[in-house]
Formats: structure tokens, C-alpha cells, sequence
């Protein structure tokens, strides 16, 4: 019981730890890579995948 | 000094006592079926067993006297052999007479077994087996107190276990009293673990015993056997709890880890950088609909952590506005989100109501360090809104602080489970199955004496 208290103990505080160092979020966002930089003076080139399923 | 103490480090017994070098043993026939009988109770038992034809002889008769006779279709051997000598607590004892009892509750019979120890400076002592489980008694040096329908001895207070009548089933060996076939004796146990108290009651006299739990190992480990150990099967009445002895260890080990999720999670919040990388306010119009903007570059810094947005916009009146956003970085990488701020009021059966606010925050993880910018392309109904978009790095969160709380507090609900399962478990076999919570011993002396007439039962 012991040994397993320290285990669990630990690993809880060791997810808690990496968890907020590493800024962990339950919100959810999509990850897009090679936007071109051509974008910044086209804005309107990119297309939200947000925009389209969450209020199109 | 408690009851554990007396079994352990009562003055004589802690002090071994030189044993006889070699048993010191008689043998006689039996006057039943002529098998020799070996006696190695040093003339101070008064009743044998024999072990081929189950007299009882009465040794107290010059003509050895058949007193009663054991028709047991089963013979019981003796898992510690008639004979054997082990030091038990610092003590040489040797094993001279073994019986079976049974009790019945309900319908079903219950047996037990007790084994007769003999020093012959210690007098007798008895090992009790039940189901595996196993312990070491002697009789009381003084009378225990009534406490309630429990029991005080030595200043502490045995809780009432069972009361049953029982019967003696099987003999073998000697014995200090003339044994009789379906002997019948009223016994009350008591138990504060790892001590028993056990009074056995017959219409003559009253004994008053002590006992401590004691481990099988121990056991074979004295006396030497070779078989294997019989399993433990459920829990015995004072068979001490794996749990309460670390209770007080795990609840403190319990508490430091409460207080390493404090320690950590405040050593994260004080050292985050919690730093606003960029701020503007932005205004949108019906004509604007559709259309996306960029903001300037700004830098985020430090490790990988999170970004929070911080969004306020003003006015909604019974409105929204949807900001699809995206945080772009410098080498092409977007993190792509939405976020509403809504709200809405109004007056329903003459009550005001409203739902939403002006202001939102979405947190998004790990984005390592580098140039960022946002795009930005809101929607709304309304004809013109204002909005103000704060963006931080490396905010500190309470999120997973109050989650980890929660997942340490499992531990504790755990260690309980298991100490209550462990307990009810014990009690289930007694006469107060399912109420272990509220049979817990306070520390006040009751001071009812014990008024029965005893004799002891051992210290001859």
C-alpha cells in the first residue's frame, strides 16, 4: 500500500508538474503547418477550419 | 501495561526458564485397546487420549479408567505433532495434547483446533487454529472488569467479539482435566487486536484467558516443521489489520503529498512568466464581414508553454461576436481556434434574466518560443462591435492543481476502503456483523468488576 501510494503519489505530481510547466490546455485548437508567408498580406487566403464546421 | 505486553514481556516469561534437556516422558498401556500411551505432562495432567481407540483414560485412577470414549469417524492429525517442542516468546514448550471443538450457528458448524503446551516451569499454554489463522493464550493473572458487553484488562478495553456454546469433538493427548466426549463449554471472546480475551464458562467453573495473534510462520519456524502452511483463509477475530498499524504512516505519507502538490504547483506559479506579449483593440463593422486581419509580429518567449487570449468586446447587447483566430508563427505554424463572446438578458414572468459576459480566455499549450502574429476574422450581427485581444505567455493555471487535488484524494477514500473492507471482513463472522464503525473502544475505565467466580484454568 505504502509503495504504492509513492508511486501514484508521484506520478500524479510529476503529470502536475510537466502539466503546468509545460502549459498543458484541455482546449481544443487544430495545428496547421507551411502557412505561406504570403498570408500576412492576404489574410483573407487562409481559411479557418474553426469558421467553417463551428459557424459557418 | 497493555495486553500484548503480558503475552510478550511478562517478567517470567521474558526470563527463559532452562527446559529439560531431553523430553522427560512415561508410557503406559491403554486400558481401552492396549496401544502404549506416552505421557509428557510430568504427572500433572489428569486425562490421556489415546490415540489408536480414542479412550480418555483418567490418569488420577489408580485403575486408569476409561471416562469416555471418542467415536470420531474422522481422525484429526494434528498439524503441530503430538511431542513436538518449539520456544514460543523465549520459551521451550512442548506440544502434549491436542483437541478439535466445534460450535454451530445457524445450522452450520464451525471447528477450530487447540493445542496443549507444557513447560514445567511455565505450566500450560494453549495455540488456537482456526481457518490458518493462529494464537498464543494463557490464562489471566487476575480477573478482567466488565466494560459495557465488552471487557477491560490491562488497561485496555477488548470489544465483544462472539458468544456460543461449544463442543468438544476430538481429543489426543493429555490434558490437565478429565476431558469428556461432547464436552460442552459457554465461551465469550473478546478482542482488541492483536489480543483476544476469551472466557469460557461451564456450569462449575469460569476461565479467563489471554491471547495474542501469532504468525504461522513464526510457528513452523519453532517448532520446526517441515509440511507446508495451511493458507489463511478470511480474517480472525484478532488478527491485527495490514493496515492500522501504517495507518498513521500512510496518512502522514498522504498529507506530505498534499502538501508537494502545493509546494510544486506554487514554485510553477511564482517562477511563470505571465507576460503580455501583445494588446490592441479592434473594432468591427457589418462592412468588414468576411474579411480576415493580421496583427503586427510580437515575440514569445521562454520555453514551451502556454498563451492565453484574453478577449473583451463591447457592446453586445443581446448579440455575439465569433472570432476565428489564429496564432501564426514566423516559420509557417498555426494554431487555429475559435472562440464566441455572447451575451444575452432580458425579463421572463416578470424576473430579469441574462447569460454570458463580455470577455473570454483561450488557452493554448505548449507553443514554443519564436515571432507570432494573429489572424483575425470576426463575425457578428451586430452592426459595430469593439474588442481587445491581450495575448500572455507562460500563464500559470490552477486547472490541473485542483485535478491532481482530487487525484490524490482517491488515496485516502482508497486506504479507508481497504481498512473498512479489511475490518468488516472480522466482524462478519461475529455477532455484530456490519457495525465495526461504531464498535471502536474509548479509553475510560469502566469500573464494574468482573464478579464471576474463576479458577484458573492453566496456572497449576
Amino acid at each position: 500500500m505504502k509503495k504504492f501510494i509513492i508511486v501514484y503519489g508521484a506520478a500524479v505530481l510529476l503529470l502536475m508538474g510537466i502539466a503546468e510547466y509545460r502549459g498543458w490546455s484541455l482546449m481544443s485548437y487544430e495545428e496547421q503547418k507551411g502557412v505561406p508567408k504570403s498570408l500576412r498580406e492576404n489574410p483573407g487566403s487562409y481559411r479557418s477550419s474553426y469558421a467553417r464546421v463551428l459557424h459557418k | 501495561m497493555d495486553g500484548k505486553q503480558e503475552i510478550m514481556a511478562e517478567p517470567s516469561l521474558t526470563a527463559p526458564t532452562p527446559a529439560p534437556a531431553s523430553p522427560q516422558v512415561k508410557t503406559l498401556k491403554c486400558s481401552g485397546c492396549g496401544s502404549p500411551i506416552t505421557l509428557r505432562g510430568m504427572e500433572r495432567t489428569e486425562s490421556v487420549a489415546c490415540e489408536a481407540c480414542g479412550s480418555v483414560i483418567d490418569l488420577t485412577d489408580e485403575n486408569l479408567r476409561i471416562i469416555s470414549t471418542f467415536q470420531s469417524k474422522i481422525k484429526h492429525k494434528p498439524l503441530i505433532p503430538l511431542g513436538s517442542r518449539g520456544r514460543i516468546r523465549g520459551d521451550l514448550f512442548e506440544v502434549i495434547g491436542y483437541l478439535r471443538r466445534a460450535v454451530t450457528v445457524e445450522g452450520v458448524d464451525y471447528e477450530w483446533s487447540e493445542y496443549l503446551l507444557f513447560n514445567p516451569y511455565k505450566g500450560f499454554r494453549w495455540l488456537s487454529e482456526y481457518n490458518g489463522h493462529w494464537s498464543f493464550l494463557k490464562t489471566t493473572t487476575h480477573i478482567p472488569r466488565k466494560k459495557g458487553d465488552g471487557a477491560r484488562y490491562l488497561d485496555k478495553t477488548f470489544l465483544h467479539f462472539q458468544t456460543a456454546e461449544s463442543r468438544v469433538v476430538f481429543v489426543l493427548g493429555e490434558f490437565y482435566w478429565k476431558v469428556q466426549a461432547g464436552e460442552t463449554c459457554k465461551f465469550t471472546d473478546y478482542i482488541s487486536p492483536p489480543m483476544i480475551l476469551s472466557k469460557e464458562q461451564t456450569a462449575q467453573e469460569t476461565d479467563w484467558s489471554i491471547g495474542e495473534y501469532i504468525e504461522p510462520e513464526t510457528l513452523w519456524s519453532a517448532f520446526k516443521l517441515t509440511s507446508s502452511i495451511p493458507a489463511r483463509i478470511g480474517v480472525a477475530p484478532n488478527q491485527p489489520s495490514p493496515y492500522a498499524g501504517q495507518a498513521s504512516s500512510l496518512w502522514k505519507l498522504i498529507g506530505y503529498l498534499f502538501l508537494a502538490a502545493v509546494f510544486i504547483h506554487l514554485a510553477i506559479f511564482f517562477l511563470s512568466q505571465n507576460k503580455l506579449a501583445f494588446e490592441n483593440r479592434f473594432t468591427f463593422q457589418q462592412k468588414d464581414k468576411g474579411k480576415a486581419i493580421v496583427t503586427e509580429f510580437f515575440e514569445i518567449t521562454g520555453h514551451p508553454s502556454n498563451v492565453v487570449i484574453k478577449t473583451a468586446a463591447a457592446p453586445l447587447d443581446n448579440s455575439w461576436l465569433f472570432l476565428n483566430m489564429a496564432l501564426i508563427s514566423e516559420d509557417g505554424r498555426a494554431y487555429d481556434f475559435g472562440r464566441e463572446i455572447s451575451y444575452y438578458h432580458g425579463t421572463e414572468d416578470g424576473s430579469a434574466w441574462s447569460e454570458g459576459n463580455f470577455s473570454d480566455e483561450a488557452t493554448l499549450p505548449t507553443v514554443p518560443p519564436g515571432r507570432y502574429y494573429l489572424r483575425i476574422e470576426p463575425e457578428s450581427p451586430a452592426p459595430m462591435v469593439n474588442y481587445h485581444i491581450q495575448v500572455y505567455r507562460d500563464v500559470p493555471q490552477w486547472s490541473f492543481f485542483f485535478i491532481v487535488l482530487g487525484a490524490l484524494c482517491i488515496l485516502p477514500i482508497l486506504l479507508i476502503w481497504r481498512l473498512a473492507r479489511f475490518e468488516g471482513a472480522r466482524w462478519s463472522e461475529s455477532d455484530h456483523p456490519g457495525t465495526m464503525w461504531m464498535r471502536i473502544p474509548d479509553s475510560t475505565p469502566e469500573e464494574e468488576e468482573g464478579k464471576e467466580k474463576t479458577k484458573g484454568k492453566v496456572d497449576r
